[in-house]
């Protein structure tokens, strides 16, 4: 009896503190990868369109002289906050050749587009240094804790800007995890935003799949 | 009884996080956590989330759409309340202190409900007030909003470990006064609990508004074993005693719990406060976050009677085979649940101001 209310109290207790998904930023995402004319790639573009909610709340208080529109002045401090906060969670990121993963910089150039009340993130991640596809290139945009929902815009995955004239994409749709792999994600303290490399990889097919073929 | 405070602990601690910071610097995630799509529920969880993200985005889609649909209150509310539902089955540090406090306390079921629902109302009125404030009367950036809600994070986690500190104090002494009591019978050992706690709770709740303390810090062994021996709720999932129906203190002595709980609003919450003030809907936002509280409150309260049935089953089945043994054992549990709401309240805590 006693282990049974023992267990029933973890039941309720667990239940409780078991963190599932919570998602209050909705983004409609629209990636590029940046090619250099000897076909290495140089660079990752987001170009992310928070929905309508998130946009107001981002936007609250921001046009400084009450104009009613949101110039790229008013806008430039949230852009670099967006930006700046984004690093600790590795930019929602993860580019591999083969199974490495590629180290990014943080971004220099970034912008926030505010139209028809949705607020739209443009940010370039330099790769660290330029590294050739390879015979297979995935990239993933993901929150694991799924604040974060992406979409990625139907026909606008994947741009390829400046590769070379042979190089494909395919995206491929979420699909789900096995059950040992969800409880070893599942026992990371939330307090470890970067995932160790091989769950974020088991964490990643729960993500859209961008490949690259060249 | 150390095992079990340590299976508790070890429990606890993967689960523990700091204040999470914002992906975006902007709304921080409620609850923080891990995805908890693993495990024999996770195809509810991920059902949950699924639900979760459905219910919010109808959500804003109905606020957005409000000026142009006649039902659009109805659908709202309805909305509102379905995603509170929802959203509350999902993460919380809120619910674990709540079920772990009821666990703890013992209280009744009613005092239960009635924390939950006032826990999940008074979350939805600093939502409003954070808005208020920030949005409507000093129309400061989501920047300093979302500043504001990790700073009342932070109040929230110092007063969780507030409960769990008074709750410990009362478990413990109640204990040395149990033993010291000549029938260690069940309902006056809880009593002996109850009464403590009550002679602190009124002092933190007189201290807290700025009131002369009441007889409790002198609150020792004697006056927690001596205290039982007067009106006491001892209901347990009996019929409520009338008595605590009519005390004014029913809901006052777990005004710590419902204020650790609720003073930290929802990321969300605070989210479709200012969607709808940007849509000139502010009565609508409101209207919504009330109706997210109320369903809220419900499935905190369902969660709660959970808790508060696991100990009255327990209390019964021990009381039955008057095992001096199985009593202690009970009372180590609330100690150990005390202790968690201690530990958990004291990481959190710690987590969120080293990561200032």
């Amino acid at each position: 009896m006693l282990n049974r209310f023992l267990i029933a109290s973890l039941a309720v207790i667990g239940s409780t503190l078991a963190a599932s998904a919570h998602p209050h930023v909705f983004v409609d995402a629209r990636e590029e990868i940046v090619f250099d004319p000897s076909g290495k790639m140089t660079a990752i573009r987001h170009v992310w369109q928070f929905d309508e909610a998130f946009t107001s709340f981002a936007v609250q208080g921001l046009d400084a002289n009450g104009d009613g529109k949101l110039s790229d002045e008013e806008l430039k401090p949230l852009a670099k906050v967006n930006v700046e906060s984004l690093k600790e969670y590795r930019y929602f990121t993860n580019l591999k050749v083969g199974n490495k993963h590629i180290p990014v910089n943080p971004p220099t150039e970034y912008w926030l587009d505010f139209h028809s009340g949705r607020l739209t993130l443009f940010y370039t991640l330099p790769l660290r240094t330029p590294v050739a596809p390879g015979p297979e290139t995935t990239l993933e945009v993901f929150d694991p804790e799924y604040f974060v929902a992406f979409n990625f815009v139907k026909g606008h995955q994947i741009t390829l800007d400046g590769a070379p004239a042979s190089c494909t994409t395919t995206v491929r749709a979420p699909h789900a995890l096995d059950d040992a792999t969800m409880a070893q994600i599942a026992a990371i303290p939330a307090d470890q935003p970067d995932l160790p490399a091989e769950l974020a990889d088991a964490a990643a097919s729960l993500a859209t799949l961008i490949s690259v073929r060249c | 009884m150390r095992r079990l405070a340590l299976a508790l602990a070890a429990f606890l601690v993967p689960a523990l996080a700091h204040a999470a910071p914002s992906p975006f610097g902007i709304a921080t995630p409620d609850g923080g956590g891990t995805v908890a799509w693993a495990g024999p529920l996770r195809g509810f969880f991920v059902w949950i989330a699924a639900e979760q993200s459905n219910f919010y985005r109808a959500l804003t889609a109905a606020l957005s759409a409000f000026a142009d649909n006649p039902h659009a209150a109805f659908i709202l509310i309805g909305l509102s309340l379905a995603y509170g539902v929802f959203h509350a089955v999902g993460p919380g540090h809120g619910k674990a202190v709540i079920a772990s406090y009821l666990l703890a306390t013992g209280d009744t079921l009613k005092r239960g409900i009635a924390i939950s629902f006032a826990s999940a109302f008074v979350q939805a009125l600093t939502a409003i007030v954070v808005v208020s404030v920030g949005a409507i009367l000093l129309n400061v950036t989501a920047v300093t909003m979302t500043r504001a809600t990790d700073a009342l994070e932070i109040a929230s986690f110092a007063l969780i470990a507030i409960c769990g500190v008074w709750l410990l104090w009362s478990k413990t002494f109640g204990r040395h006064g149990d033993e010291a009591a000549p029938v260690p019978h069940v309902h006056d050992a809880s009593c002996a609990i109850n009464h403590g706690r009550l002679g602190l709770s009124g002092t933190n709740l007189s201290g807290s508004l700025g009131g002369a303390p009441r007889l409790a810090f002198t609150a020792g062994p004697a006056v927690a074993a001596s205290s039982s021996s007067f009106a006491c709720d001892c209901g347990h999932g009996h019929a409520p005693d009338p008595r605590t129906l009519t005390a004014p203190l029913t809901l006052k002595s777990a005004w710590t719990a419902i204020l650790a709980v609720g003073i930290r609003p929802c990321s969300g919450a605070v989210i479709v406060l200012v969607f709808a003030l940007s849509q000139k809907l502010w009565w609508v936002g409101i209207l919504s976050v009330l109706a997210m509280a109320l369903g809220t409150g419900v499935t905190v309260a369902a969660l709660a009677a959970l808790a508060v049935k696991a100990k009255d089953i327990a209390l019964r089945v021990s009381n039955r085979g008057d095992s001096p043994v199985a009593l202690r054992v009970i009372r180590g549990l609330e100690i150990a649940a005390a202790a968690g709401i201690l530990l958990f309240g004291l990481a959190m805590l710690g987590g969120a101001l080293a990561g200032l």
